[in-house]
């Protein structure tokens, strides 16, 4: 006895018979409905794809930046360093005679200076002399010449 | 006999069979690959798709008052290859030729690690085998400008196995100065080891750890996205802020420089300190050394001579035993002391003055400095009180300075004392102290005798937390118990830098500077030696309203002996110059006295 044989025969008219009831549209409409259905799920990877994509290269991108940051900010701590070496007093010395800049040392009362009193009115602590600015070469005795 | 039926039966208990057990086989491979080595597959592929990266965060750095950098780190790389990847003898050719062009080292040498493919390695057993060479170092601690410039070549010409190691090179920018009080480090296998000064003191502080993060990469090597992430963030080392004013510390090296220019001392210190706070302004020693110059670097320059060394003060002690006295009202300015003409025997020793002098008062004494008048001074004030008052004073005590080590002088306990040593301390022979001891004793006579702790460290700052630590001045202990003391003794040191005192050449016109001449023997194998001296000088100005304290001293000087002749004008060119820069002006009114 062939069960497969006896088994498969019913089922296979079964199925062409209830294939060719259906119309044409029906038919359309379940091929339709698969197709919006697959390019749904086509459209769905693609975007995820391109999704993808694009945080990769972003990502990329931003790592690419970091690293020029991280650069930059290593070039700064170098250039700041090379700021504090020339700023040393030896090196300034050194450009000061190499320049033949005749430098001399500061006379005590060369920088002053002045508090200005606009409404004439002295200030905590102040005297006008002659009720005007007092400039004064003698600056303790000047009164609104602060040193 | 089989049918045909049978046989398809058969054959289908067969397939059936073999499926059977392929599955069985199948599953029990799947058993052990997912469950019997799960954690040893899983850390196989985790290391395939893990990367790991490390990074050393910075050394905290070292500033002055203002913020000036004095010890700093420049980025800098070191280049390694793997000579196994970079290619043919032809790319190795090109390789080695930039190397050598760029690094300024040699072609053969680069050319030779990057041909040496393999290497012979000793195994446990002691066999010699011969394995893949893997990595070669070619220059350490190349500048950062170099490095970049390397780095674009490379990408141009496309070589491989060619690594750059990020990293920070300890950097001393103002070189000299400073240098023995800021120490230095030194690398040993990628560890930084401090070996002296501010560096070692602090190097706890200073020190930094290492970043190491752990993620999952791309084909490229950069970090996923949504990949799994373990990172330790590295902590930078706390910068130092000193007390010291680079411009100051400037002015007092240049200075210090020429006086060991023109009379060669074997060693010479100056210390300038705010009597107000204790603050140590600047401070230099010589002989000293270059931090980044390693070749020329003398060890026994190292040494912080200033902190680790005493010597005795000689004459610069007399303004503290007769402050003492005062104080206790045991003297007054004005009274009369028989200095029996330079020569006085006590305790059966001869003990001389530099010139003969007669009668003096407590003033002339100390402006004279002479040795007879203070031994007098000092056996009426008697041991126990002399001994009390260098105890107050801070000798035999440290300063409070951090830095190591310190030396506390040698001031022997009262019960220690023999017959000629009141006579003898007081005018500071017997007595060590270090250079700090006398500038805090110093800063105490300039401040109303307030007697403060030495500071060298401001605070010190946390970066990357904002958080700030300061070293606060702490409350001073009062010395004197008069008030009236200070301006005796201020009166009285002016008198050594006026006319008729062992300084003159010290005097600034329009200032008043209080201090004092020391000019002491060396005590060397048990005597003391009649041809190497001490010439130092420690004053304060302006006298009544002390902003600096300063003492210079020079160690066996050529040419001279003397403190006003050797140590007073570099003094006074330091106070001249210190005294602009801090735009403390003269006082007009004397400057009319003087004209």
């Amino acid at each position: 006895m062939n069960i497969q044989t006896r088994n498969i025969r019913p089922s296979r008219r079964k199925n062409r018979r209830d294939a060719e009831g259906l119309s044409i549209g029906t038919k359309l409409f379940v091929v339709l409905n698969v197709a919006i259905a697959l390019s749904a799920v086509f459209l769905i990877a693609n975007y995820r794809i391109s999704l993808n994509q694009n945080i990769s290269g972003i990502e990329a991108q931003s790592v690419r930046y970091q690293q020029k940051i991280h650069d930059l900010n290593r070039e700064v701590e170098a250039l700041q360093v090379r700021r504090e070496k020339l700023c040393a007093w030896s090196h300034i010395r050194g450009r000061i005679a190499q320049l033949g800049l005749d430098l001399r040392m500061p006379d005590p009362f060369q920088v002053q200076r002045l508090v200005v009193n606009f409404d004439d009115r002295p200030a905590a602590g102040e005297t006008i002399l002659d009720g005007k600015l007092a400039m004064s070469q003698d600056w303790s005795a000047a009164g609104n010449v602060n040193q | 006999m089989l049918t045909s039926n049978d046989s398809i039966r058969v054959r289908i208990r067969l397939v059936a069979i073999f499926f059977v057990f392929a599955f069985c086989a199948l599953f029990y491979r799947l058993y052990i690959v997912q469950i019997g080595r799960h954690a040893e597959l899983y850390r196989k592929a985790k290391n395939q798709y893990t990367a790991k990266k490390t990074e050393a965060g910075k050394r905290g750095e070292i500033f002055d008052c203002n913020g000036n950098l004095l010890v700093g780190n420049v980025p800098c790389d070191d280049i390694s290859i793997d000579p196994w990847i970079v290619g043919d003898a032809t790319t190795c050719r090109k390789i080695a030729a930039m190397f050598s062009k760029y690094l300024k080292i040699d072609f053969d040498v680069v050319y030779g690690k990057l041909m040496r493919k393999t290497r012979k390695v000793k195994t446990k057993e002691g066999k010699r085998i011969v394995r893949r060479n893997r990595y070669a170092v070619i220059a350490r601690e190349v500048p950062l400008k170099i490095s970049s410039k390397l780095k674009r070549i490379i990408k141009v010409n496309e070589f491989l196995g060619i690594f750059f190691r990020e990293k920070y090179s300890r950097y001393y920018p103002k070189k000299n100065l400073l240098s023995n009080v800021l120490g230095f480090t030194n690398e040993d296998h990628g560890e930084i080891i401090a070996v002296l000064g501010v560096e070692k003191f602090f190097n706890k502080q200073m020190s930094s750890s290492k970043s190491v993060m752990r993620f999952e990469r791309a084909r490229d090597g950069r970090p996923l996205i949504y990949g799994a992430k373990e990172s330790i963030k590295a902590r930078n080392g706390l910068n130092v802020y000193l007390t010291i004013s680079e411009p100051l510390q400037s002015i007092l090296e240049e200075e210090l420089d020429k006086m060991v220019a023109e009379w060669k001392p074997t060693a010479a210190y100056a210390i300038m300190a705010d009597p107000k706070t204790g603050n140590i302004l600047a401070m230099a020693q010589r002989p000293s050394f270059n931090p980044n110059d390693r070749r020329s670097m003398d060890p026994k320059a190292w040494r912080n001579r200033i902190c680790a060394d005493y010597f005795e003060p000689g004459s610069t002690m007399k303004p503290v035993a007769v402050a003492g006295a005062l104080d206790y009202g045991i003297v007054t300015p004005g009274m009369k002391f028989n200095c029996e003409k330079g020569r006085w025997k006590y305790g059966g020793k001869i003990l001389k003055d530099a010139h003969p002098m007669d009668v003096l008062t407590v003033s002339q004494i100390l402006q004279k400095s002479s040795n007879i008048g203070i031994a007098k001074i000092a056996l009426m004030m008697g041991e126990k009180r002399l001994y009390r008052v260098f105890r107050k004073f801070g000798f035999g005590s440290y300063t409070g300075i951090p830095l190591k080590p310190e030396t506390r002088g040698a001031l022997r306990p009262i019960n220690r004392w023999d017959t000629l040593s009141i006579t003898r301390f007081p005018i500071g022979q017997g007595v060590g102290t270090s250079p700090l001891q006398m500038v805090r004793a110093y800063c105490a006579l300039a401040d109303h005798g307030r007697l403060r702790k030495l500071r060298l460290v401001d605070k010190i700052e946390d970066t990357q937390t904002g958080l700030v630590i300061r070293n606060p001045i702490k409350k001073p202990l009062q010395v004197f118990h008069d008030p009236t003391t200070w301006g005796k003794v201020i009166d009285m040191m002016c008198m050594v830098t006026e006319a008729g005192g062992t300084a003159r050449r010290v005097a600034i016109e329009g200032y008043e500077i209080a201090g004092k001449t020391g000019t002491s023997q060396k005590f060397i194998n048990g005597a003391y030696s009649h041809s190497k001296y001490i010439a130092s000088f420690i004053g304060f100005m302006p006298a009544h309203d002390p902003q600096i304290v300063l003492l210079v001293a020079a160690d066996e000087p050529h040419g001279s002996i003397y403190g006003g002749r050797v140590a007073g004008p570099t003094f006074r060119n330091i106070a001249l110059r210190a005294l602009r820069y801090l735009n403390i002006k003269p006082d007009p009114e004397l400057m009319k006295k003087r004209k």
